[in-house]
């Protein structure tokens, strides 16, 4: 047998380039992201506050403390119900939105535009916008109700502790809305006008064919749609913040802005990084749960 | 311009065996074709010339030089690819002056190169244009081109027509045969179509599941392939194989027919001690002839057998008849009357059969 | 249709029309009139005494770095995921993507504490090197996809035609995904720049500090201003407007390609 040669150029090629070109990427993706997270975990163990040097583990206390705390629950809850409505009314806005603009009709970039406009602005933006709208005197909604003669269904929008969440909620589907709208039309141009033609071969009629049809194969597009809501409406914080800050009181609280006047209002550091732990389980877990579910039944069918 | 040596050249992907222990010698400025049937390991080769895949066993040598670790662009080789493979970004100028100027050759000598392959490949006229305005052809050409002006010791061309249609492969089969002929190159050409492989090679090396076959000529492997693969794989229609018996009387027996042995054939049996043993009998299709045109044959080396459809070709007919639930494809004269349903006598040149074993399928010697 | 788009515009006729307004003129005529005559007053009070000039710079030196060097790190890094086979490299690139899912919220104080430390605090640094960390996910993601997709045989001619890895990064792959960096500096363009969280987290005071959060003091101070206040915002949301109305379609272009997963 002859000797091999030790062959240099693989192992630059399978090992050495391949690091070098990950290297600045990862680096700063794997510290700011995953580094933090890890001693996000760390921190919630402690008493840290953020101020002092004080640094002990406390054990579970964080969280302890955290699942007795109203305010954890008010926050909770608004997040899920921010969840649910925007599953239902950007949801099935976007694709009704869609479906109208994928009939081609005249102006159709227009009215993309309009409806996916809001998408590009700043939530501290829309929050002032829409703080304008919902101004219980003056503003849009008000204004127009008492012109109109109906007074009586004139609300402190954003003043109610029980209607302000809603709003708030309303506001982000004016936001979120035009992404769904895009994606759904991005599902319906893929499929392909034979399937459709088919259908209508078969007997089927517009409403039909759409609902037997074209609706199921929008599936994958509408796990990326719902999985999307879900992080956000968890997610969700600057347009709460800019409006109410959580207010009046804690009724319309989400769970960032929770940890955030924790940590750094009330200099509660590792209270604030145990919300954030939670925070992040709960999106990590409902999200998980739901794609694995939605791949299993792709699975079967 | 050099010779490749492929010495004990062997390729596993995982478990499976791509190339198996291949040895072979490519001349200087031979037109080598390594054709087979598709997962033969015919491209798995090439790309190891190239140095595209890695080698797990065995040596690779162009000229005098051992290149398993030389990397693709120091082998002075050059590739065209089956999708061309060209540069959708850069014009037809740069996509052949590119590999240049990697290598840092002057200007003036890059304008010269390039031109002249242009005008060579008679693409002087689409030096401006992308790639996405060519048609298949132009696109080949440029690829081609490519690989001209780098002026490299050896040309490898990875299935260059497959993509063409088909009157536009016989005319770049011709160019690029024209080619080699101009350029005295050593081309090692990949493809799964035997035509092509005859018609273009100096050398043909047939493979099969990682393994050699045959190598020759284009004649001389269709004249006397070592086994059944290379018989039935080389020339179009393929052969017929059919099962018989070697009678005491050193004739072929079967059912249907009983046919006389020429001298050779003869000395083979005997050599071989095939008396009274099964054996598979080789014959191709323009062997066959409607014996009404054989003036001397009578019912001598004929076989009787059902005619289940004619196809005409023009300037032959094809007879496919069933021997035994065999279906056998016979060339004969479109002068034939010979039509589905009717009962064919077929005359059977007997100096052209060949036997093989039936077990091993290798051609008796 | 027109109904629903009419709607969804009102609330942005309201921002423009109010800030063209005098304050008095809002509290006498409301939300739907047309403004008596055109006012620039709320803008030039924006402009010079709430200092809005100045936070659009900032927030124009904070994006632009952030966009360019997030999408070439990014590149870097897609072009080993897509076009070298190599041990680990699903692994990798899973860990991009997780990073499509993740809060911020959960590095927000750690982060805070890791820039205070390494002395960026209230820089452009700061926020520059946090939007490149997070512009990654999707940047690697969008970009390994579409770099996936070229014809390999084009790097193996690169490759012959004596191209080293960096050469047909640079030679042949970025100039192909050129379409797709455009959807990309784009999308990430809007992405920085209405960002919040960080520039409030990571800054004070006027240094390094984005227009939204300067928009958003202006908010806390002068709770009834509401001409100064839309102002504010629509100076704020015009960059990302304007380059949203020239790139429309790279726009939605770029949700597509972000959503189409693996």
């Amino acid at each position: 047998m002859k000797r091999r040669r030790i062959n240099l150029g693989n192992i630059g090629e399978k090992v050495i380039t391949p690091i070098i070109f990950l290297l600045p990427s990862l680096s700063v993706y794997l510290v700011f992201t995953f580094g933090t997270l890890i001693y996000s975990f760390v921190l919630s163990f402690t008493d840290y506050d953020g101020l002092s040097s004080r640094f002990n583990f406390i054990g579970l206390a964080n969280y302890i403390k955290l699942f007795k705390d109203a305010t954890f629950y008010i926050a909770l809850k608004n997040n899920v119900i921010w969840a649910a409505v925007s599953l239902i009314v950007p949801m099935f806005l976007g694709l009704f939105l869609a479906v109208l603009v994928d009939r081609k009709i005249r102006g159709e970039n227009i009215f993309k535009s309009i409806f996916y406009l809001p998408q590009t602005l700043s939530f501290v933006v829309i929050g002032v916008i829409w703080s304008w709208v919902y101004e219980p005197t003056k503003g849009i909604i008000n204004s127009t109700l008492s012109a109109i003669g109906l007074d009586s269904l004139a609300q402190q929008w954003i003043g109610d502790p029980g209607l302000t969440i809603y709003s708030l909620v309303l506001t982000g589907a004016w936001q979120i809305t035009g992404y769904t709208m895009v994606l759904y039309l991005a599902g319906l141009r893929s499929i392909s006008q034979d399937v459709i033609e088919a259908s209508r071969i078969d007997g089927a009629n517009n409403w039909q064919s759409f609902w037997y049809v074209v609706y199921p194969m929008l599936r994958n597009i509408r796990t990326v749609v719902i999985a999307t809501i879900i992080i956000n409406s968890f997610k969700i914080f600057d347009l709460v913040f800019t409006m109410t800050q959580g207010g009046p009181g804690e009724a319309s609280n989400v769970l960032a802005l929770f940890m955030y006047k924790e940590a750094f209002w009330k200099f509660r550091m590792s209270y604030g990084t145990a919300i954030s732990v939670i925070q992040f389980l709960i999106i990590f877990i409902v999200v998980a749960v739901y794609l694995s579910r939605t791949i299993r039944q792709e699975g079967e069918v | 311009m050099a010779k490749v040596t492929l010495k004990n050249l062997t390729k596993k992907f995982d478990d499976v065996v791509a190339v198996n222990n291949m040895n072979s010698i490519i001349e200087d400025q031979q037109f080598v074709v390594l054709v087979g049937p598709s997962g033969c390991g015919k491209t798995t080769t090439l790309r190891m010339i190239a140095g595209l895949e890695e080698v797990t066993g065995g040596e690779i040598y162009i000229g005098d030089r051992l290149v398993n670790d030389v990397p693709p662009k120091d082998r002075d080789i050059a590739m065209v690819f089956q999708n061309y493979a060209l540069y959708p970004h850069m014009d037809v100028y740069n996509n052949m002056a590119f590999g240049l100027k990697l290598r840092k050759t002057p200007k003036m000598e890059i304008e010269k190169r390039v031109r002249e392959a242009a005008r060579i490949l008679k693409i002087e006229d689409l030096l401006k244009r992308k790639p996405k305005q060519l048609s298949g052809g132009q696109r080949q050409r440029v690829a081609l081109g490519r690989a001209i002006v780098r002026d490299p010791k050896v040309f490898l061309m990875d299935e260059p027509l497959s993509n063409l249609d088909a009157k536009l492969r016989v005319e770049m089969r011709t160019e690029i045969a024209k080619l080699h002929l101009r350029l005295n190159a050593t081309i090692v050409y990949v493809t799964h179509d035997q035509t092509e492989a005859m018609t273009m090679a100096d050398k043909m090396i047939i493979m099969k599941d990682g393994l050699v076959q045959q190598t020759g000529g284009a004649q001389e492997v269709y004249d006397h392939p070592d086994n059944m693969f290379v018989a039935g794989f080389i020339g179009s229609p393929a052969m017929n194989f059919l099962d018989v018996t070697v009678t005491d009387r050193l004739t072929l027996k079967n059912k249907q027919f009983d046919l006389d042995t020429p001298d050779n054939i003869k000395k083979i049996i005997k050599s071989n001690d095939l008396i009274g043993k099964e054996v598979v009998l080789g014959i191709r299709p323009e062997d066959l002839e409607d014996s009404e045109f054989i003036s001397s044959a009578g019912e001598h080396n004929t076989i009787t057998a059902n005619v289940e459809v004619t196809e005409p070709m023009g300037a032959e007919i094809y007879v496919y008849v069933d021997i035994d639930g065999v279906l056998m494809t016979a060339r004969v004269t479109p002068k034939s009357k010979l039509d589905s349903g009717h009962v064919a006598k077929l005359h059977v040149d007997v100096d052209m059969i060949h036997l093989f074993d039936k077990k091993t399928e290798k051609a008796y010697i | 249709m027109i109904v629903l788009a009419f709607m969804f515009l009102v609330p942005i006729y309201g921002s423009i029309v109010t800030s063209f307004k005098s304050i008095e003129e809002i509290l006498t005529e409301g939300f739907w009139s047309l403004p008596n005559h055109f006012s620039f007053e709320s803008y030039v009070e924006a402009w010079q005494l709430k200092n809005f000039g100045r936070y659009l710079l900032n927030s124009f030196i904070i994006t632009i770095p952030s966009v360019i060097i997030s999408i070439l790190v990014a590149s870097l890094a897609a072009y080993p995921l897509s076009r070298i086979k190599f041990k680990g490299q699903n692994i990798i690139f899973f860990l991009f993507v997780a990073g499509l899912f993740l809060p911020p919220q959960i590095n927000l104080l750690p982060l805070y504490k890791f820039i205070n430390m390494i002395g960026l605090y209230d820089t452009y640094w700061a926020l520059i090197i946090v939007h490149v960390a997070f512009g990654q996910p999707i940047c690697v993601f969008i970009l390994r996809n579409f770099f996936i997709n070229i014809p390999f045989e084009i790097q193996e001619a690169a490759k012959m035609d004596g191209c080293s890895n960096f050469r047909i990064y640079s030679r042949i792959i970025m100039p192909l995904a050129k379409p797709v960096i455009a959807v990309l500096l784009i999308f990430q363009f809007t992405w920085v720049w209405n960002d919040f969280l960080w520039g409030m987290i990571l800054t004070q005071g006027e240094n390094a500090r984005p227009v939204t959060v300067a928009l958003f003091n202006l908010q806390g101070m002068y709770v009834v201003e509401w001409n100064i206040q839309t102002a504010g915002a629509n100076i704020t949301a015009i960059p990302t407007i304007v380059v949203f109305l020239l790139f429309q379609r790279y726009f939605i272009k770029g949700i597509t390609l972000g959503a189409v997963k693996g």
